[in-house]
């Protein structure tokens, strides 16, 4: 079944054709084992698979308006949409993105969005008013481009808005005649992706739009590494310890040698430094700067002060 | 020190008093801790995980009770009786084996430096970890900050932080690259900490070795309480745990389980016998080297139970993503809703659209995901450490706090091992006096360490983990069971299996049973030959090669198989046999010197006859 709908009440420079395949509705059926797509799947650029718009379109209801003689949109079945779709009222609210030709296709981009992966169960539903609220931010980008402060939302058009939560959108200058070039609108979202991002409270993951790389955010680096700060502490820590270490081993070693070993044993055997008699090392004489007889020596030396 | 005199009671090393220890705990510790080290964590895992999991404990405990034990058994009765490092001991026993202890030396020297190498890869993520997120969960970014760098893209964040953030590993040994400073410096630090502890030689390493050989039991309870409450650590459990009865028909198996205890428990590189000089000369050493070698494979055991429940989480959490990754490319292409396929209906779900559309599903890049695979990728030394399970953490609740308990760990594991070989090396020196007698021992284990240090230094270039493998395969290997053979043939044959029982009888009070007997005069020996043959026939068997980390290998992140260059080879050869040519030549020079003196008092004329041994 054909349907031809005329949009010459919206459009009153275009000459609006239109028809569209009643299949089986394309609206996709929820069933416990999971979605079935009733014909088709759209592939990933539906329109430059499908040039010929001739052809009555395999996803169900579709409408094609056409300027002059470049077919622009086609008009979708978003289900709040079909019910106020008939002969004379269209509105411009989903487009089903087949059958843009050439330039057309190439300026228009895929969003994605994982809402309930990002909000779990604060998730909200994608409705008719939050595409409005989309292109609204669309059309807020759009408008900090310089030449391009007059853009409307009624010039942002959303299309094949599929339950995964993804959709195609193109955004068309004042006359709608052409659409906006790719990279206008490409460095425009770019610049307010943060914006975008928190209108609905998605990040650059969850909000996806595909061939518009994320400016990535910078790396946080502290000014000083932090295995930096890390491995000073530890350095200080074992110097510190070794210096203690090494200085009390030294006094241990003087007051050895200043003292009676009478808590060593008498095996002890010095070759060439410390001679023993009768058990008690009897130091150099060149160590202690004078005679002392090492039997006197007074009991704080012996002890360690440490 | 009193002492009632035994038979033959050879003068003490060097004449002064030896440094003991303060009590038989630090002693216990200290060998525990040189025995238990970073293989038991790495190595014992994934030889069980390859060799049909608990299949493998049965060559494992045969070689523990044939070889592990009585070789142990006779390093600690050695040291303990003749109380002196190696060098001395062997020397002690026969002039012709003094060789061995200067083998046995030469290899602790160049264990160290590879060992401390690897502590300071482990200290350079230790002080990484101190962070949130940690460096190697997420690529950085390129240059004109529009994507992530490519070589991380290809491989993983970790792999990434590992080979070009640590290591800046580069794409052949022969090509060394500048000398890497962030390794150098913790290079230094790591041997600067290892210089702290044993400044005093068993004075200070006693005190050390409370902390370093308790600390990683600790972590590895904590590990295997937290392994064991993580989703999918009981699959992991039993999944390499079972046992698989037929590998025992692959005689590769018993040898990696011989070569395993072997190196496990640290025998033959004179560790052992150091620690035991400091004993008083009656000790139980029997009953020391039956509990320390137990110790040191429950200690095996229990590590692998945690790093397979920590395995077993990390391979059910990549399949989980493995599925999660297939269901996005499912639901992107299809437009299916969010949440709309979960994991456990994946299956059904990609059946109905194959059915329905195979010619698009088909065009989607997705993986297979068995749990099989994950569980079945195994990996040991470094790989386990540095990739396997930094990613393990990243995905467990409070990532630093784990990464920096388990670095932790590992450098404590490490420290005590080296405490082991920093006495193997400075014992001797101090046994045979190189340095005067006023020179101070700090100032001794200073320059030894410095030396060390300075030589470790090739290992920070960008080539240095190449060597590594090379020093690891070949330096240490071979020589430690030639050396381990010469070990107990010296001292069941030269030395005398009548003397070294009656020497045991005095230490312990009983006389070696015929268990011991029968293992140190034919079993040990024997089975010592057969590994060492088995272990030429094997690297021998293929060309040996080393695998390369190359970016720009066309099967990246696949590791580049190369083959060594010749002056490599010749480096690898040197390696495998100088230390042990110290015992020909030592030996040679004794035969020299003494049919010289023989031709100069010919009255005396005797080349010394070995000691005999007559069995017990």
């Amino acid at each position: 079944m054909i349907l031809r709908c005329s949009l010459s009440t919206l459009t009153p420079r275009t000459r609006v054709s239109l028809y569209s395949v009643l299949a089986t509705p394309w609206i996709p059926r929820t069933s416990s084992s999971g979605y079935t797509l009733g014909r088709s799947t759209p592939p990933a650029l539906p329109f430059l698979a499908e040039p010929d718009l001739e052809k009555p379109q395999r996803s169900g209801r579709s409408l094609r308006i056409s300027g002059g003689n470049r077919p622009v949109f086609l008009r979708n079945l978003h289900p709040a949409f079909y019910s106020t779709c008939n002969n004379l009222h269209c509105t411009w609210d989903s487009f089903e993105c087949i059958g843009l030709h050439g330039q057309d296709a190439e300026n228009a981009f895929k969003v994605r969005l994982s809402i309930r992966t990002a909000l779990g169960d604060k998730a909200y539903a994608w409705d008719a008013n939050e595409e409005y609220l989309f292109k609204a931010m669309v059309a807020f980008s759009m408008r900090k481009v310089p030449n391009r402060e007059t853009t409307e939302i009624s010039h942002v058009l959303l299309c094949n808005v599929t339950q995964r939560v993804s959709f195609w959108f193109v955004v068309t200058d004042p006359s709608r005649n052409h659409t906006l070039p790719a990279v206008e609108v490409q460095s425009a979202i770019r610049m307010n992706r943060n914006r975008i991002n928190n209108a609905f409270f998605l990040n650059d993951q969850t909000l996806e739009f595909l061939r518009i790389p994320s400016t990535l955010a910078p790396p946080t680096d502290p000014s000083v590494p932090i295995w930096i700060i890390i491995f000073g502490v530890i350095f200080c820590i074992v110097l510190v310890a070794t210096m203690l270490l090494i200085i009390s081993g030294i006094r241990q070693h003087r007051r050895k040698n200043k003292g009676p070993s009478e808590m060593e044993d008498s095996e002890d055997k010095c070759e060439n430094v410390i001679t023993i008699e009768n058990g008690i090392p009897c130091d150099p004489l060149d160590m202690k700067g004078g005679h002392i007889n090492d039997a006197f020596v007074t009991e704080d030396e012996r002890l360690t002060p440490l | 020190m009193a002492r009632t005199p035994g038979p033959d009671q050879p003068v003490d090393g060097g004449g002064e008093e030896r440094p003991a220890w303060d009590n038989k705990l630090q002693y216990l510790l200290s060998c525990v801790g040189f025995a238990v080290g970073l293989g038991n964590l790495w190595r014992f895992p994934y030889l069980c995980q390859t060799h049909g999991g608990g299949a493998f404990l049965i060559p494992y405990i045969i070689a523990l009770a044939f070889e592990g034990i009585p070789l142990f058994h006779i390093e600690l009765a050695v040291g303990q009786r003749l109380r002196r490092g190696s060098v001395g001991a062997w020397t002690a026993i026969s002039p012709y084996l003094g060789g061995m202890g200067l083998g046995c030396f030469t290899v602790s020297f160049l264990v160290s430096l590879y060992y401390n190498t690897v502590l300071t890869w482990v200290l350079w993520y230790l002080l990484n970890s101190f962070q949130h997120p940690l460096p190697w969960s997420a690529c950085p970014l390129d240059l004109n900050r529009t994507g992530l760098v490519q070589e991380c893209r290809d491989s993983s964040p970790v792999s990434y932080f590992w080979y070009r953030r640590t290591l800046n590993v580069s794409a052949d040994i022969g090509d060394s690259g500048p000398v890497q400073w962030r390794l150098l410096v913790c290079l230094a630090v790591s041997w600067a900490v290892v210089y702290l502890c044993v400044i005093r030689g068993i004075e200070t390493t006693g005190k050390a070795i409370y902390f370093t050989a308790l600390f990683p039991y600790l972590v590895l309870t904590v590990f295997l309480v937290r392994g064991l409450t993580l989703p999918g650590a009981m699959q992991g459990l039993t999944y390499l745990f079972t046992p698989d009865l037929r590998v025992l028909q692959n005689p590769r198996v018993w040898l990696d389980a011989a070569t395993q205890i072997f190196f496990s428990l640290s025998l033959a590189l004179g560790g052992h016998i150091a620690f035991a000089s400091y004993n008083p000369p009656r000790n139980n050493c029997r009953r020391d080297a039956v509990s320390i070698a137990l110790v040191n494979s429950m200690t095996s055991l229990y590590a692998s139970i945690a790093v397979f429940s920590v395995l077993g989480f990390k391979a059910a959490s990549d399949h989980g993503r493995c599925l999660d990754r297939n269901i996005l490319h499912l639901i992107n292409a299809f437009d299916l809703p969010e949440q709309s396929v979960s994991r456990d209906t994946y299956t059904a779900a990609l059946a109905r659209l194959n059915a329905s559309q195979p010619a698009q599903v088909a065009g989607l890049p997705l993986e297979a995901c068995r749990l099989e695979d994950f569980l079945d990728k195994s990996a040991s030394g470094t790989g386990l450490a540095f990739i396997v399970f930094t990613e393990a953490v990243l995905h467990m609740p409070g990532a630093p706090v784990w990464a920096v308990l388990f670095f932790g760990m590992l450098f404590s594991l490490g420290l005590s091992s080296m405490f082991g070989n920093m006495e193997s090396i400075i014992t001797p020196l101090l046994d045979l006096g190189v340095m005067p007698r006023r020179v101070p021992k700090e100032m001794l284990t200073g320059l030894a360490c410095l030396l060390c240090f300075f030589t470790a230094t090739c290992f920070t270039l960008r080539s240095g983990s190449y060597w590594l493998e090379i020093f690891d395969q070949y330096a240490a290997a071979l020589n430690l069971i030639l050396l381990a053979f010469f070990e107990v043939v010296g001292v069941a044959y030269v030395y005398g299996m009548k003397r070294f029982c009656d020497d045991i009888a005095w230490m312990t009070g009983r006389r070696p049973g015929f268990y011991w007997r029968a293992t140190w005069k034919v079993v040990s020996p024997l089975l010592l030959l057969t590994i060492f043959l088995a272990y030429v026939a094997l690297l021998a068997s293929s060309p040996p090669h080393y695998k390369a980390w190359n970016p720009r290998y066309e099967r990246f992140p696949l590791r580049q198989e190369k083959p060594y260059p010749g002056w490599v080879l010749a480096a690898c050869v040197l390696l495998s046999f100088l230390p042990t040519l110290w015992v020909p030549v030592v030996a040679l020079g004794q035969l020299l010197a003494q049919c010289r003196q023989k031709t100069r008092d010919p009255p005396q004329d005797r080349c010394p006859k070995p000691r005999g041994g007559r069995a017990c």
